[in-house]
Protein backbone atom coordinates (compact mmCIF):
# COMPACT_ATOMS: atom_id res chain seq x y z
CA UNK A 1 0.00 0.00 0.00
CA UNK A 2 1.71 3.28 -1.05
CA UNK A 3 2.18 6.33 1.63
CA UNK A 4 -0.71 8.00 0.59
CA UNK A 5 -3.11 5.32 -0.10
CA UNK A 6 -2.04 4.09 3.88
CA UNK A 7 -2.53 7.78 4.86
CA UNK A 8 -5.61 8.07 3.46
CA UNK A 9 -7.16 5.72 4.85
CA UNK A 10 -6.02 6.22 8.24
CA UNK A 11 -7.22 10.15 7.83
CA UNK A 12 -11.03 8.23 7.36
CA UNK A 13 -10.62 7.16 10.89
CA UNK A 14 -11.13 10.54 11.79
CA UNK A 15 -13.88 10.69 9.39
CA UNK A 16 -15.65 8.03 10.97
CA UNK A 17 -14.88 8.62 15.03
CA UNK A 18 -15.86 12.43 14.65
CA UNK A 19 -19.59 11.08 12.58
CA UNK A 20 -20.16 8.86 15.35
CA UNK A 21 -19.12 11.64 18.22
CA UNK A 22 -21.72 13.28 16.19
CA UNK A 23 -23.98 10.45 16.27
CA UNK A 24 -23.41 9.97 20.01
CA UNK A 25 -24.05 13.76 21.03
CA UNK A 26 -27.12 14.34 18.97
CA UNK A 27 -28.99 16.81 21.18
CA UNK A 28 -26.20 18.71 21.16
CA UNK A 29 -26.20 18.75 17.75
CA UNK A 30 -29.81 19.53 17.70
CA UNK A 31 -29.75 22.35 20.38
CA UNK A 32 -26.76 23.98 18.20
CA UNK A 33 -28.69 23.77 15.21
CA UNK A 34 -31.59 26.07 16.69
CA UNK A 35 -28.98 28.23 18.58
CA UNK A 36 -27.46 28.77 14.69
CA UNK A 37 -31.00 28.98 12.97
CA UNK A 38 -32.08 31.00 16.06
CA UNK A 39 -28.66 33.85 15.51
CA UNK A 40 -29.38 33.71 11.56
CA UNK A 41 -32.81 34.65 11.99
CA UNK A 42 -31.87 37.48 14.85
CA UNK A 43 -29.20 39.19 12.58
CA UNK A 44 -31.15 38.90 9.71
CA UNK A 45 -34.88 40.23 10.98
CA UNK A 46 -32.56 43.63 11.15
CA UNK A 47 -32.33 43.63 7.69
CA UNK A 48 -36.41 42.93 7.72
CA UNK A 49 -36.74 45.66 10.16
CA UNK A 50 -35.46 47.75 8.44
CA UNK A 51 -37.42 47.72 5.05
CA UNK A 52 -34.33 46.89 2.77
CA UNK A 53 -34.49 43.44 0.65
CA UNK A 54 -30.60 44.35 -0.27
CA UNK A 55 -29.68 44.68 3.85
CA UNK A 56 -31.84 41.02 4.54
CA UNK A 57 -29.94 39.22 1.78
CA UNK A 58 -26.37 41.22 3.02
CA UNK A 59 -27.41 39.82 6.58
CA UNK A 60 -28.59 36.32 5.54
CA UNK A 61 -25.76 35.53 3.18
CA UNK A 62 -23.30 37.07 5.95
CA UNK A 63 -24.92 34.26 8.54
CA UNK A 64 -24.89 31.76 6.09
CA UNK A 65 -21.22 32.27 5.25
CA UNK A 66 -20.14 32.43 8.83
CA UNK A 67 -21.91 29.79 10.09
CA UNK A 68 -20.35 27.12 7.50
CA UNK A 69 -16.57 29.27 7.99
CA UNK A 70 -16.80 29.41 11.58
CA UNK A 71 -17.94 25.22 12.04
CA UNK A 72 -15.24 23.93 9.54
CA UNK A 73 -12.83 26.23 11.57
CA UNK A 74 -14.07 25.15 15.16
CA UNK A 75 -13.90 21.52 13.90
CA UNK A 76 -10.31 21.92 12.70
CA UNK A 77 -9.13 24.71 15.43
CA UNK A 78 -10.87 22.10 18.42
CA UNK A 79 -9.04 18.50 16.87
CA UNK A 80 -6.34 18.74 19.38
CA UNK A 81 -8.94 20.25 21.99
CA UNK A 82 -11.48 18.04 22.13
CA UNK A 83 -8.89 14.53 22.51
CA UNK A 84 -7.59 16.75 25.38
CA UNK A 85 -11.28 16.92 26.63
CA UNK A 86 -11.77 13.37 26.40
CA UNK A 87 -8.33 11.90 27.35
CA UNK A 88 -7.05 10.51 24.23
CA UNK A 89 -4.61 12.51 23.31
CA UNK A 90 -2.21 10.12 23.60
CA UNK A 91 -3.55 7.46 22.62
CA UNK A 92 -3.86 8.79 18.84
CA UNK A 93 -0.61 10.62 19.09
CA UNK A 94 0.87 7.34 19.78
CA UNK A 95 -0.92 5.55 16.64
CA UNK A 96 1.35 5.16 13.45
CA UNK A 97 -0.80 8.46 11.72
CA UNK A 98 1.37 11.70 10.41
CA UNK A 99 -0.35 14.56 11.97
CA UNK A 100 -1.76 15.76 8.18
CA UNK A 101 -3.83 12.63 8.14
CA UNK A 102 -5.75 13.37 11.26
CA UNK A 103 -5.85 16.93 10.39
CA UNK A 104 -7.06 16.33 6.42
CA UNK A 105 -9.90 13.42 8.51
CA UNK A 106 -10.47 16.62 10.90
CA UNK A 107 -11.09 18.36 7.44
CA UNK A 108 -13.13 16.42 5.53
CA UNK A 109 -15.44 15.80 8.07
CA UNK A 110 -15.97 19.22 8.88
CA UNK A 111 -16.79 20.76 5.36
CA UNK A 112 -19.31 17.68 5.18
CA UNK A 113 -21.02 18.22 8.69
CA UNK A 114 -20.46 22.27 7.81
CA UNK A 115 -22.35 21.80 4.64
CA UNK A 116 -25.05 19.92 5.97
CA UNK A 117 -25.55 22.10 8.58
CA UNK A 118 -25.40 25.27 6.86
CA UNK A 119 -28.03 23.56 4.38
CA UNK A 120 -30.43 23.41 6.94
CA UNK A 121 -30.13 26.71 7.99
CA UNK A 122 -30.59 27.87 4.99
CA UNK A 123 -33.50 26.33 4.19
CA UNK A 124 -34.98 27.92 7.35
CA UNK A 125 -34.40 31.29 6.43
CA UNK A 126 -35.71 31.10 2.78
CA UNK A 127 -38.83 29.56 4.08
CA UNK A 128 -38.93 32.22 6.98
CA UNK A 129 -37.74 34.85 4.83
CA UNK A 130 -39.86 33.67 1.53
CA UNK A 131 -36.16 33.85 -0.51
CA UNK A 132 -36.35 34.17 -4.06
CA UNK A 133 -33.48 31.83 -4.78
CA UNK A 134 -34.54 31.14 -7.74
CA UNK A 135 -31.34 33.72 -9.14
CA UNK A 136 -28.88 32.94 -6.90
CA UNK A 137 -25.80 31.69 -8.35
CA UNK A 138 -24.99 28.54 -6.18
CA UNK A 139 -22.26 27.54 -8.40
CA UNK A 140 -19.89 30.73 -7.70
CA UNK A 141 -21.26 31.22 -3.99
CA UNK A 142 -20.11 27.72 -3.52
CA UNK A 143 -16.96 27.83 -5.22
CA UNK A 144 -16.14 31.11 -3.60
CA UNK A 145 -17.43 28.98 0.00
CA UNK A 146 -14.74 26.09 -0.35
CA UNK A 147 -11.95 28.92 -1.49
CA UNK A 148 -12.87 30.57 2.27
CA UNK A 149 -13.23 27.36 3.56
CA UNK A 150 -9.67 25.85 2.30
CA UNK A 151 -7.94 29.37 4.03
CA UNK A 152 -10.22 29.13 6.90
CA UNK A 153 -8.87 25.02 7.45
CA UNK A 154 -5.11 26.68 6.97
CA UNK A 155 -6.04 29.20 9.80
CA UNK A 156 -8.12 26.52 11.38
CA UNK A 157 -4.68 23.73 11.42
CA UNK A 158 -2.21 26.83 12.51
CA UNK A 159 -4.81 27.46 15.81
CA UNK A 160 -4.74 23.39 16.67
CA UNK A 161 -1.54 23.40 17.76
CA UNK A 162 -2.03 26.35 20.44
CA UNK A 163 -3.66 23.66 23.18
CA UNK A 164 -0.48 21.73 22.21
CA UNK A 165 1.66 24.64 23.05
CA UNK A 166 -0.13 26.12 26.17
CA UNK A 167 -2.26 23.36 27.63
CA UNK A 168 -4.67 26.08 29.79
CA UNK A 169 -4.83 28.89 27.50
CA UNK A 170 -5.02 27.18 23.75
CA UNK A 171 -8.56 26.93 23.69
CA UNK A 172 -9.11 30.33 25.41
CA UNK A 173 -7.08 31.67 22.35
CA UNK A 174 -8.56 29.86 19.29
CA UNK A 175 -12.03 31.24 20.71
CA UNK A 176 -10.60 35.15 20.46
CA UNK A 177 -9.20 33.87 16.70
CA UNK A 178 -12.49 32.79 15.89
CA UNK A 179 -14.78 36.35 17.71
CA UNK A 180 -11.58 37.82 15.94
CA UNK A 181 -12.54 36.68 12.87
CA UNK A 182 -15.86 37.61 12.73
CA UNK A 183 -15.58 40.83 13.64
CA UNK A 184 -13.08 41.96 11.14
CA UNK A 185 -14.19 40.11 7.91
CA UNK A 186 -17.06 42.55 7.14
CA UNK A 187 -19.78 39.46 6.52
CA UNK A 188 -22.74 41.83 7.97
CA UNK A 189 -21.46 45.56 7.42
CA UNK A 190 -18.66 46.50 4.90
CA UNK A 191 -15.24 46.98 6.24
CA UNK A 192 -15.57 50.50 5.65
CA UNK A 193 -17.02 51.30 8.83
CA UNK A 194 -14.20 49.87 10.99
CA UNK A 195 -11.51 51.53 12.83
CA UNK A 196 -8.89 52.25 10.11
CA UNK A 197 -6.39 49.54 12.03
CA UNK A 198 -9.60 47.51 12.27
CA UNK A 199 -9.25 47.80 8.24
CA UNK A 200 -6.03 46.64 8.26
CA UNK A 201 -6.47 43.74 10.16
CA UNK A 202 -9.59 42.27 8.23
CA UNK A 203 -6.90 41.84 5.11
CA UNK A 204 -5.64 39.17 6.90
CA UNK A 205 -8.69 37.18 6.98
CA UNK A 206 -10.27 35.18 4.34
CA UNK A 207 -13.71 35.85 4.81
CA UNK A 208 -13.28 39.18 3.97
CA UNK A 209 -12.37 38.28 0.60
CA UNK A 210 -14.90 35.23 -0.13
CA UNK A 211 -17.56 37.43 1.73
CA UNK A 212 -16.94 39.92 -0.77
CA UNK A 213 -16.96 37.96 -3.65
CA UNK A 214 -19.68 35.67 -3.06
CA UNK A 215 -22.54 39.10 -2.40
CA UNK A 216 -23.23 39.68 -5.95
CA UNK A 217 -23.61 35.28 -6.43
CA UNK B 1 -9.78 -19.83 9.53
CA UNK B 2 -6.72 -17.16 10.04
CA UNK B 3 -7.72 -14.28 12.97
CA UNK B 4 -6.55 -10.67 12.31
CA UNK B 5 -4.21 -11.15 15.56
CA UNK B 6 -2.65 -14.10 13.80
CA UNK B 7 -2.26 -12.13 9.73
CA UNK B 8 -0.70 -9.08 11.79
CA UNK B 9 1.66 -11.21 14.06
CA UNK B 10 3.06 -12.84 10.64
CA UNK B 11 3.54 -9.17 9.16
CA UNK B 12 5.07 -8.34 12.07
CA UNK B 13 8.02 -11.26 11.97
CA UNK B 14 8.31 -11.01 8.22
CA UNK B 15 9.14 -6.95 8.81
CA UNK B 16 12.65 -7.35 7.91
CA UNK B 17 14.84 -5.94 10.85
CA UNK B 18 17.06 -2.86 9.45
CA UNK B 19 20.70 -2.62 10.02
CA UNK B 20 20.94 -6.47 11.37
CA UNK B 21 22.08 -9.67 9.04
CA UNK B 22 19.40 -12.55 10.14
CA UNK B 23 22.14 -14.29 11.97
CA UNK B 24 21.99 -10.95 14.71
CA UNK B 25 18.17 -10.50 14.49
CA UNK B 26 17.56 -12.94 17.11
CA UNK B 27 19.99 -10.60 19.41
CA UNK B 28 17.92 -7.52 18.66
CA UNK B 29 16.39 -6.76 22.36
CA UNK B 30 12.63 -5.94 22.27
CA UNK B 31 13.62 -3.15 24.09
CA UNK B 32 17.05 -1.64 24.41
CA UNK B 33 16.87 1.38 26.47
CA UNK B 34 20.47 3.07 27.40
CA UNK B 35 21.44 6.15 29.82
CA UNK B 36 17.99 7.74 29.02
CA UNK B 37 17.50 10.60 31.34
CA UNK B 38 14.18 12.91 30.81
CA UNK B 39 13.92 16.24 32.80
CA UNK B 40 10.85 18.51 33.06
CA UNK B 41 10.42 22.33 33.82
CA UNK B 42 8.17 22.46 36.62
CA UNK B 43 6.46 25.20 37.98
CA UNK B 44 6.54 29.26 37.45
CA UNK B 45 10.06 29.36 38.44
CA UNK B 46 11.07 26.86 36.15
CA UNK B 47 12.66 23.84 38.04
CA UNK B 48 13.79 21.04 36.72
CA UNK B 49 12.86 17.93 38.07
CA UNK B 50 15.10 14.46 36.58
CA UNK B 51 12.21 12.36 35.82
CA UNK B 52 14.21 9.49 34.40
CA UNK B 53 17.82 9.60 35.30
CA UNK B 54 20.52 7.31 33.68
CA UNK B 55 18.44 4.38 33.05
CA UNK B 56 19.18 1.69 31.16
CA UNK B 57 17.42 -1.89 30.42
CA UNK B 58 17.34 -4.41 28.12
CA UNK B 59 14.12 -6.46 27.45
CA UNK B 60 14.62 -9.84 25.76
CA UNK B 61 11.78 -11.05 22.91
CA UNK B 62 8.93 -12.58 24.58
CA UNK B 63 9.64 -11.53 28.63
CA UNK B 64 7.35 -9.91 31.09
CA UNK B 65 9.33 -7.34 32.37
CA UNK B 66 7.95 -5.46 35.56
CA UNK B 67 8.99 -1.91 36.74
CA UNK B 68 8.33 -1.48 40.06
CA UNK B 69 7.89 1.81 41.66
CA UNK B 70 6.03 4.36 44.07
CA UNK B 71 4.80 7.52 42.65
CA UNK B 72 6.50 10.17 41.21
CA UNK B 73 9.36 7.16 40.52
CA UNK B 74 8.91 7.62 36.80
CA UNK B 75 7.71 4.64 35.56
CA UNK B 76 5.20 6.38 33.59
CA UNK B 77 7.60 8.76 32.00
CA UNK B 78 10.07 6.03 30.77
CA UNK B 79 5.98 4.44 29.43
CA UNK B 80 5.86 7.54 27.44
CA UNK B 81 9.15 8.13 26.13
CA UNK B 82 9.27 4.33 24.74
CA UNK B 83 6.01 4.90 23.25
CA UNK B 84 7.31 7.59 21.25
CA UNK B 85 4.94 10.44 23.40
CA UNK B 86 8.07 12.50 24.75
CA UNK B 87 11.39 13.44 22.99
CA UNK B 88 14.60 11.98 24.96
CA UNK B 89 17.13 14.79 26.95
CA UNK B 90 19.32 12.20 26.37
CA UNK B 91 20.44 8.24 25.69
CA UNK B 92 19.12 5.97 23.20
CA UNK B 93 15.69 4.29 23.14
CA UNK B 94 15.15 1.44 20.56
CA UNK B 95 12.28 -0.90 19.74
CA UNK B 96 13.11 -4.27 18.28
CA UNK B 97 16.27 -2.49 16.74
CA UNK B 98 14.12 0.83 15.52
CA UNK B 99 14.94 4.18 17.53
CA UNK B 100 12.34 5.83 18.62
CA UNK B 101 13.66 9.13 17.69
CA UNK B 102 14.63 8.16 13.61
CA UNK B 103 12.25 5.81 13.34
CA UNK B 104 9.57 6.97 14.98
CA UNK B 105 6.35 5.22 12.60
CA UNK B 106 8.21 2.15 12.44
CA UNK B 107 8.38 2.15 16.59
CA UNK B 108 4.46 3.03 16.47
CA UNK B 109 3.32 0.08 14.43
CA UNK B 110 5.01 -2.53 16.42
CA UNK B 111 3.79 -1.19 20.22
CA UNK B 112 0.64 -0.50 22.00
CA UNK B 113 0.29 0.46 25.47
CA UNK B 114 -2.38 0.31 28.09
CA UNK B 115 -2.16 3.24 30.54
CA UNK B 116 -3.81 3.13 34.08
CA UNK B 117 -7.25 5.29 33.22
CA UNK B 118 -8.79 3.77 29.93
CA UNK B 119 -8.40 5.98 27.28
CA UNK B 120 -11.49 6.15 24.87
CA UNK B 121 -14.17 8.70 23.46
CA UNK B 122 -16.47 7.72 26.33
CA UNK B 123 -19.50 8.83 24.35
CA UNK B 124 -18.66 6.40 22.01
CA UNK B 125 -19.55 2.33 22.13
CA UNK B 126 -16.73 -0.19 22.35
CA UNK B 127 -17.14 -0.91 18.84
CA UNK B 128 -16.68 2.27 17.83
CA UNK B 129 -13.61 3.05 19.80
CA UNK B 130 -12.24 -0.03 18.48
CA UNK B 131 -13.28 0.36 14.83
CA UNK B 132 -11.47 3.68 15.69
CA UNK B 133 -8.22 1.91 16.85
CA UNK B 134 -8.35 -0.37 13.94
CA UNK B 135 -8.42 1.97 11.17
CA UNK B 136 -5.28 4.26 12.59
CA UNK B 137 -3.08 1.00 12.59
CA UNK B 138 -4.31 0.79 8.96
CA UNK B 139 -6.56 -2.36 9.79
CA UNK B 140 -9.82 -3.46 7.98
CA UNK B 141 -12.36 -2.65 9.80
CA UNK B 142 -14.84 -5.41 9.75
CA UNK B 143 -12.26 -7.81 10.73
CA UNK B 144 -11.16 -6.13 13.43
CA UNK B 145 -14.34 -5.98 14.95
CA UNK B 146 -14.30 -10.13 14.67
CA UNK B 147 -11.34 -9.98 16.50
CA UNK B 148 -12.35 -7.87 19.09
CA UNK B 149 -15.31 -9.80 19.64
CA UNK B 150 -13.33 -12.78 20.16
CA UNK B 151 -10.84 -10.66 22.47
CA UNK B 152 -13.74 -9.19 24.87
CA UNK B 153 -15.32 -12.86 24.82
CA UNK B 154 -12.48 -14.26 26.41
CA UNK B 155 -12.14 -11.48 28.65
CA UNK B 156 -15.75 -12.04 29.72
CA UNK B 157 -17.48 -9.23 28.20
CA UNK B 158 -20.60 -10.33 25.59
CA UNK B 159 -21.10 -9.03 22.50
CA UNK B 160 -24.76 -7.19 23.50
CA UNK B 161 -22.92 -4.68 25.78
CA UNK B 162 -20.35 -3.64 22.83
CA UNK B 163 -22.79 -1.12 21.09
CA UNK B 164 -23.63 0.74 24.24
CA UNK B 165 -21.40 4.09 25.82
CA UNK B 166 -18.22 3.11 27.41
CA UNK B 167 -19.87 6.11 30.07
CA UNK B 168 -22.28 3.17 30.97
CA UNK B 169 -19.65 0.55 31.36
CA UNK B 170 -17.77 -0.17 34.63
CA UNK B 171 -14.19 0.70 35.01
CA UNK B 172 -13.41 -2.67 35.22
CA UNK B 173 -15.13 -3.69 31.82
CA UNK B 174 -13.66 -0.23 30.47
CA UNK B 175 -9.72 -1.34 31.34
CA UNK B 176 -10.84 -4.58 29.64
CA UNK B 177 -12.07 -2.81 26.38
CA UNK B 178 -8.48 -1.22 26.17
CA UNK B 179 -6.65 -4.41 26.70
CA UNK B 180 -8.61 -5.60 24.15
CA UNK B 181 -8.06 -2.59 21.97
CA UNK B 182 -4.22 -2.90 22.69
CA UNK B 183 -4.41 -6.25 21.37
CA UNK B 184 -6.28 -5.60 18.36
CA UNK B 185 -3.14 -4.42 16.83
CA UNK B 186 -1.06 -7.31 17.46
CA UNK B 187 1.08 -4.90 19.22
CA UNK B 188 4.89 -7.07 19.72
CA UNK B 189 5.86 -4.68 22.21
CA UNK B 190 2.68 -4.04 24.54
CA UNK B 191 3.17 -1.99 27.14
CA UNK B 192 0.63 -2.08 30.64
CA UNK B 193 1.04 1.11 32.45
CA UNK B 194 -0.67 -0.20 35.80
CA UNK B 195 -3.29 -1.92 33.89
CA UNK B 196 -5.20 -3.29 36.67
CA UNK B 197 -4.97 0.03 39.35
CA UNK B 198 -8.23 0.47 40.67
CA UNK B 199 -10.17 -2.66 39.73
CA UNK B 200 -12.33 -4.86 41.59
CA UNK B 201 -10.47 -8.49 42.74
CA UNK B 202 -12.63 -10.82 40.12
CA UNK B 203 -11.55 -8.21 36.95
CA UNK B 204 -8.02 -7.77 38.08
CA UNK B 205 -7.97 -11.76 38.24
CA UNK B 206 -9.66 -11.80 34.92
CA UNK B 207 -6.59 -9.51 33.18
CA UNK B 208 -3.70 -10.85 34.99
CA UNK B 209 -4.62 -14.13 33.36
CA UNK B 210 -5.19 -12.89 30.25
CA UNK B 211 -1.75 -11.32 30.62
CA UNK B 212 -0.23 -14.82 31.22
CA UNK B 213 -2.55 -16.42 28.49
CA UNK B 214 -0.87 -14.03 26.27
CA UNK B 215 2.54 -14.79 26.74
CA UNK B 216 1.88 -18.43 25.99
CA UNK B 217 0.45 -18.10 23.03
CA UNK B 218 1.51 -14.70 21.37
CA UNK B 219 4.70 -13.32 20.09
CA UNK B 220 3.86 -10.24 22.45
CA UNK B 221 7.12 -8.43 24.80
CA UNK B 222 5.14 -6.90 27.68
CA UNK B 223 6.37 -4.12 29.86
CA UNK B 224 3.88 -4.35 32.87
CA UNK B 225 4.24 -1.00 35.87
CA UNK B 226 2.29 -1.82 38.83
CA UNK B 227 2.47 -0.77 42.20
CA UNK B 228 0.92 -4.88 43.14
CA UNK B 229 3.71 -6.43 44.48
CA UNK B 230 1.84 -9.93 44.23
CA UNK B 231 0.96 -9.16 40.35
CA UNK B 232 4.33 -8.25 39.38
CA UNK B 233 5.63 -11.38 41.42
CA UNK B 234 2.83 -13.62 39.44
CA UNK B 235 3.16 -12.10 35.93
CA UNK B 236 7.34 -10.77 35.45
CA UNK B 237 9.87 -12.68 34.29
CA UNK B 238 12.28 -9.82 35.34
CA UNK B 239 11.70 -6.67 37.88
CA UNK B 240 13.21 -4.02 38.30
CA UNK B 241 12.71 -1.12 40.72
CA UNK B 242 12.59 2.13 39.45
CA UNK B 243 12.82 5.13 42.62
CA UNK B 244 13.76 8.44 42.02
CA UNK B 245 13.93 7.83 38.53
CA UNK B 246 16.78 5.21 38.83
CA UNK B 247 16.77 1.85 38.60
CA UNK B 248 18.15 0.66 41.90
CA UNK B 249 17.73 -2.88 41.54
CA UNK B 250 16.62 -5.30 38.74
CA UNK B 251 16.42 -9.22 38.43
CA UNK B 252 14.13 -11.80 38.51
CA UNK B 253 11.61 -12.00 41.80
CA UNK B 254 13.35 -14.63 42.94
CA UNK B 255 16.58 -13.17 42.10
CA UNK B 256 15.79 -9.61 43.92
CA UNK B 257 14.94 -12.10 46.85
CA UNK B 258 18.36 -13.96 46.95
CA UNK B 259 19.97 -10.45 46.90
CA UNK B 260 19.34 -9.70 50.42
CA UNK B 261 18.22 -12.73 52.00
CA UNK B 262 21.56 -12.83 54.14
CA UNK B 263 20.74 -9.22 55.66
CA UNK B 264 17.25 -10.11 56.02
CA UNK B 265 17.38 -13.01 58.45
CA UNK B 266 14.01 -14.47 57.27
CA UNK B 267 12.73 -15.35 53.93
CA UNK B 268 12.16 -11.94 52.01
CA UNK B 269 9.40 -10.92 49.90
CA UNK B 270 8.95 -8.94 47.17
CA UNK B 271 8.16 -6.19 49.67
CA UNK B 272 10.79 -6.54 51.89
CA UNK B 273 13.16 -6.55 48.44
CA UNK B 274 11.21 -2.90 47.43
CA UNK B 275 11.74 -1.30 50.93
CA UNK B 276 15.49 -2.84 51.19
CA UNK B 277 16.12 -0.95 48.13
CA UNK B 278 13.90 2.06 48.02
CA UNK B 279 13.64 2.95 51.48
CA UNK B 280 9.76 3.15 51.59
CA UNK B 281 7.04 1.48 50.98
CA UNK B 282 4.80 0.97 48.39
CA UNK B 283 1.67 0.81 50.17
CA UNK B 284 2.47 3.58 52.27
CA UNK B 285 2.52 5.58 49.07
CA UNK B 286 -0.47 3.79 47.99
CA UNK B 287 -2.42 4.31 50.68
CA UNK B 288 -1.50 7.90 50.26
CA UNK B 289 -3.32 8.07 46.87
CA UNK B 290 -5.75 6.90 47.79
CA UNK B 291 -6.52 9.15 50.69
CA UNK B 292 -5.91 12.22 48.23
CA UNK B 293 -9.04 10.35 45.99
CA UNK B 294 -11.24 9.84 49.25
CA UNK B 295 -10.70 13.85 49.59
Amino acid sequence: MTLMARELKASFAFVERNFNLTKRYWGWEFAWLIYSIAGALAVSLIGRSEGSERLLLVLVVGAIFWNFLSLVFEFIAETVQWERWEGTLEYTFMAPVRRYAQLMGSAIYAIGYGLVHTAVVLTVLALFFQLDLSHANFATAGAFILLGSLSFMGIGIAAAILPLMYVERGGQMVFVIQSVLLLVSGLYYPISVLPGWMQAVSHISPATYASTACGPA
Amino acid sequence: MTTVLEQVNRQATARPEPRLSSADATDVPALLVEHLTKQFMVGRKRKPVVAVNDVSLRIRRGEIYGILGANGSGKSTLIRLVSTLLTLDSGRVEVFGHDVQREEMAVKRVINRVSVDAAFFKKLSPHENLSYAARLYGMDARAAKQEAIRILARLGIGEKRLGRPLEQMSRGMQQKVAIARALLTSPTLLLLDEPTTGLDPRSKLDVQTFIEEMRDTHDATIVLTTHDLDEAERLCDRIALLNDGRIVAEDTPEGLKTMIAAEYGKEPTLKSVFMTFTGRSLDDDIGEEESKEDD
